[in-house]
């Protein structure tokens, strides 16, 4: 899987692009994990994730779980309606901050 | 450190596997694979069949003994992995979101050709389903026409079973203390008067969002109508004039899988994954629970969706058809059920399977209870006899892991046994209280010489469950089974004739009264009659010892237009109507009033039976019994009045008001001499049916007080409860 990571004012902005299923997850969470470094500002964009399976859930909790053990921070942004939907019918969602666009949750994130 | 046996010791076809763990049986996420296990008694040979999600073809078909490839080598070797009667193997690196699973069975026996009697069905031919599969796909969302020809219809997934509880647990509400609202997933979302997007409309995430309406309408415990996954479409058709689909198994009392969710229920079905289905349901039940609602299954385990001698081969039939199902010394299908089959439910395979499937409800789902379909099935031996003291309900009782779960017998079954009173209950076991329901429909539609009867179920029927207490009677007016209450009160027959049985199907001994008119009517008098009978039964149901149980729709008084058998009808019909809840705002406040009522007066809610004697030196008996005379009941008529002593309540541990209950079915209003209160102590007017919104009932604390504290009229066929408390209190 594609996963773009660029620092922009202190804000780490993760772009990763395909579906984070069984295939791509494990991949995923590693990624990410390193950058979730004590006090790190993490932006998920999820723009160009079309699909999340109950694996890839599972692969955001643990981000978020392990960021929040290290005082890091991840917000996510661009969240398409079917994996929102997902996210909140299993009950993952009230876990995350979601922003509609980048730029807020580079806000959200600083 | 890692385990040693996470390494293939063969391979086939490109898969690495090797010898599988027997337990626990079906698909289990191991560290590296995916460890599959399956009981067969009688099959000699057993394939393990991959898929790709959705596809027609298999990927792999990898025999449980054949020649294999040793692993890392082109060494040939033979392979046999079985343990016992349980053939199992770990097929190391699958993606298992990505793959479903069955397999093919064969004794070497004969073909038993459909429709044929046969002790064995053995049929290679058919994939079949797990049956402990976790998660089960083909009837992923709700409605949506299957490819028929498809030759796996419903197809075994791999769950992953974590989920972030945040700390919750099952509630263990006292039985006492329970009002349980028994409600179809399904039909309380998808009316479109319910609000929700149509992704969510008759969904479990449907269902939660509409938590606060339960919460506000006060119960705490939801029994759910079947969720274990089953077929829609079993004996559905199309029908060409309305061009949808007719006939549908809407209730769902007809088990495809024992471990799986309905996919069809989850708002997340559409998206093909197990474990999401899995997560909705649960992340339902950490919501419900903690908004204090219960959760309460309930649960089909006498019969499965494989049907008679013509029915499809899913999965037991194909796997061990003469220990799953009870048979015939011909090798027909004994019908206990009424449905085709009976499930073997006192084979000791059987017995653990559901066991293996109410543990895994119960630790996996956080499930606070079971309500069980035809429960006297589980007490029938392999040869249909009723057993004195049945395995597997006397398993249940004393299961560790359902040790605080409640068990609810629907204690009779198609075949004749009736048991309300007498199912072997182990300390454990409440019943639905079919006699309960009989004798207040009687009671309600004015019948003379109920009051005696009535004595006895309005203490949770110390006649039936003498030693058990009142919590063994689950207290119902109605239930999905039947006239729903606004029919109760409208129709004197059914009416079914939706249901494309002329009218054949159903119950014909309802114990209903029409009010006057058979059906829809606009002649006031009636209406006013009928609304008043709904209040009087919600008011006796909430006033009587035992658990309280309500159909959903009938707080608001929706009708199902005088059928009383809608199991089929997955439309308007069903589907709970939330437009009434305005419509119908004098009724519903009274329900809700009269469920805040019984939360608010411990003596409603005893554990034991009431013992009409004065064991704690108040001067009142704990329930003493009235007529139009103080203490002199008339037990050939049709009032009945009595008094609960509040120092009495939980047997003498809890302080409560008096509160005296009259209940006049008589068609003329008649005077009451009331029973003198302690000095001090005023009787107060918590309800009286007779009068108009909004003085038929008050929030429960702000009751008035009454005029003439020595006696009232009540009015002809109303209900009057009062509470005695000091005054100005």
């Amino acid at each position: 899987m594609q996963i773009e990571a660029r620092d922009d004012s202190g804000v780490v902005i993760v772009e990763p692009v395909g579906d984070i299923d069984g295939k791509t997850a494990p991949e995923f969470q590693t990624r990410i994990l390193e950058l979730v470094q004590p006090k790190a500002r993490i932006v998920l964009n999820l723009a160009q994730v079309a699909f999340m399976s109950s694996a890839g859930l599972r692969s955001m909790l643990l981000i978020y779980r392990e960021a929040k053990s290290v005082d890091a921070r991840v917000v996510l942004a661009v969240v398409n309606k079917d994996i929102r939907n997902s996210m909140s019918a299993t009950g993952f969602l009230p876990f995350f901050t979601v922003c509609d666009s980048v730029q807020d949750a580079m806000q959200e994130a600083s | 450190m890692q385990r040693i046996d996470i390494h293939p010791t063969h391979e086939y076809q490109g898969y690495r596997i090797r010898p599988g763990k027997p337990y626990p049986f079906g698909a289990t996420l191991v560290p590296g694979g995916v460890n599959f296990s399956v009981f067969s008694r009688h099959a000699s040979y057993c394939v393990l069949v991959i898929f790709e999600k959705g596809a027609r073809e298999p990927l792999v078909e990898i025999p449980f003994r054949g020649m294999f490839q040793k692993a890392y080598s082109d060494e040939p070797v033979w392979g046999e992995f079985r343990i016992g009667n349980v053939f199992t193997m770990t097929v190391l690196d699958l993606d298992h979101e990505a793959i479903e699973y069955g397999f093919r069975m064969d004794a070497g026996l004969p073909r038993a050709a459909a429709g044929q009697p046969a002790f064995h069905r053995f049929d290679p031919s058919v994939v079949l389903m797990d049956p402990y599969a976790r998660a089960i796909g083909g009837r992923d969302v709700w409605g949506k026409a299957p490819d028929w020809n498809a030759p796996f219809q419903h197809r075994s997934r791999v769950v992953f079973d974590d989920f972030d509880w945040e700390g919750d647990r099952p509630l263990e509400i006292p039985l006492e203390d329970l009002v349980v609202y028994e409600m179809h997933v399904r039909g309380f979302t998808r009316h479109s008067s319910a609000g929700l997007d149509e992704a969510e409309a008759g969904t479990y995430s449907g269902l939660r969002q509409k938590i606060p309406y339960l919460k506000a309408l006060g119960v705490n415990c939801v029994e759910l109508m079947p969720i274990f996954e089953f077929d829609e479409f079993e004996h559905s058709r199309w029908d060409e004039q309305q061009g949808r689909w007719s006939k549908m198994n809407y209730w769902g009392y007809s088990t495809v899988g024992f471990f799986s969710p309905k996919a069809g229920y989850a708002a997340t079905g559409r998206m093909h994954d197990g474990t999401m289905v899995a997560d909705e349901l649960k992340n339902l039940v950490k919501e419900l629970h903690r908004n204090g609602i219960e959760v309460i299954l309930d649960v089909v385990f006498n019969h499965t969706a494989e049907g008679n001698e013509h029915g499809p081969t899913i999965s037991y039939r194909g796997i061990d058809n003469a220990t799953y199902y009870m048979l015939t010394p011909d090798g027909y299908y004994f019908n206990f059920s009424g449905t085709g089959n009976t499930l073997n439910c006192n084979n000791p395979i059987v017995r653990d399977m559901v066991l293996d499937a109410l543990r895994y409800w119960a630790s996996q789902y956080h499930v606070d209870g079971f309500r069980f379909d035809l429960a006297s099935i589980l007490g029938r031996d392999p040869w249909g006899g009723p057993m004195a003291n049945p395995p597997l309900l006397e398993a249940l009782a004393f299961d560790p892991i359902l040790g605080k779960c409640k068990l609810i017998a629907e204690a009779w079954d198609a075949g004749g046994l009736y048991q309300v009173g007498s199912f072997p209950a182990y300390g454990r076991w409440a019943e639905w209280n079919g006699k309960y329901r009989d004798t207040l429909r009687k009671f309600l539609k004015g019948d003379a010489g109920e009051t005696g009867a009535m004595s006895q179920a309005l203490q949770g029927s110390p006649d039936l469950y003498d030693g058990r207490g009142p919590t063994a009677s689950i207290n119902f007016f109605t239930c999905h089974d039947g006239f729903c209450l606004a029919d109760l009160v409208s129709y004197n027959d059914k009416h079914n004739e939706a249901n494309g049985e002329d009218n054949r199907d159903g119950a014909n001994d309802n114990a209903s009264w029409n009010c006057g008119w058979e059906g829809p009517t606009d002649q006031a008098e009636i209406l006013a009659l009928r609304a008043r009978q709904m209040k009087n039964a919600m008011a006796m149901l909430m006033v009587s010892q035992g658990v309280p149980m309500i159909l959903m729709g009938d707080e608001f008084g929706q009708s199902k237009l005088g059928n009383n058998n809608t199991y089929c009808l997955d439309n308007e019909i069903n589907w709970l109507d939330w437009s009434l809840q305005e419509t119908q705002a004098d009724f519903h406040r009274f329900v809700s009033h009269m469920i805040a009522f019984r939360h608010a007066h411990p003596a409603l809610r005893n554990k034991d039976h009431l013992r009409n004697s004065d064991y704690v030196g108040s001067g009142y008996s704990d329930v003493s019994w009235h007529g139009t005379r103080a203490w002199q009941p008339d037990w050939g008529g049709r009032l009945l009045a009595f008094l609960l002593c509040g120092l009495h309540a939980k047997g003498g541990t809890a302080r409560d008001d008096f509160i005296y209950v009259a209940m006049n079915m008589h068609w003329d209003a008649l005077p009451l001499e009331l029973p003198h209160l302690p000095q001090g102590a005023r009787w107060h007017v918590f309800a009286n049916t007779g009068m108009p919104a909004p003085e038929d009932i008050f929030a429960p604390g702000s009751e008035p007080e009454l005029a003439d504290q020595a006696g009232c009229l009540v009015g002809g066929r109303s209900v009057l409860i009062l509470v005695g408390r000091p005054a100005g209190k």
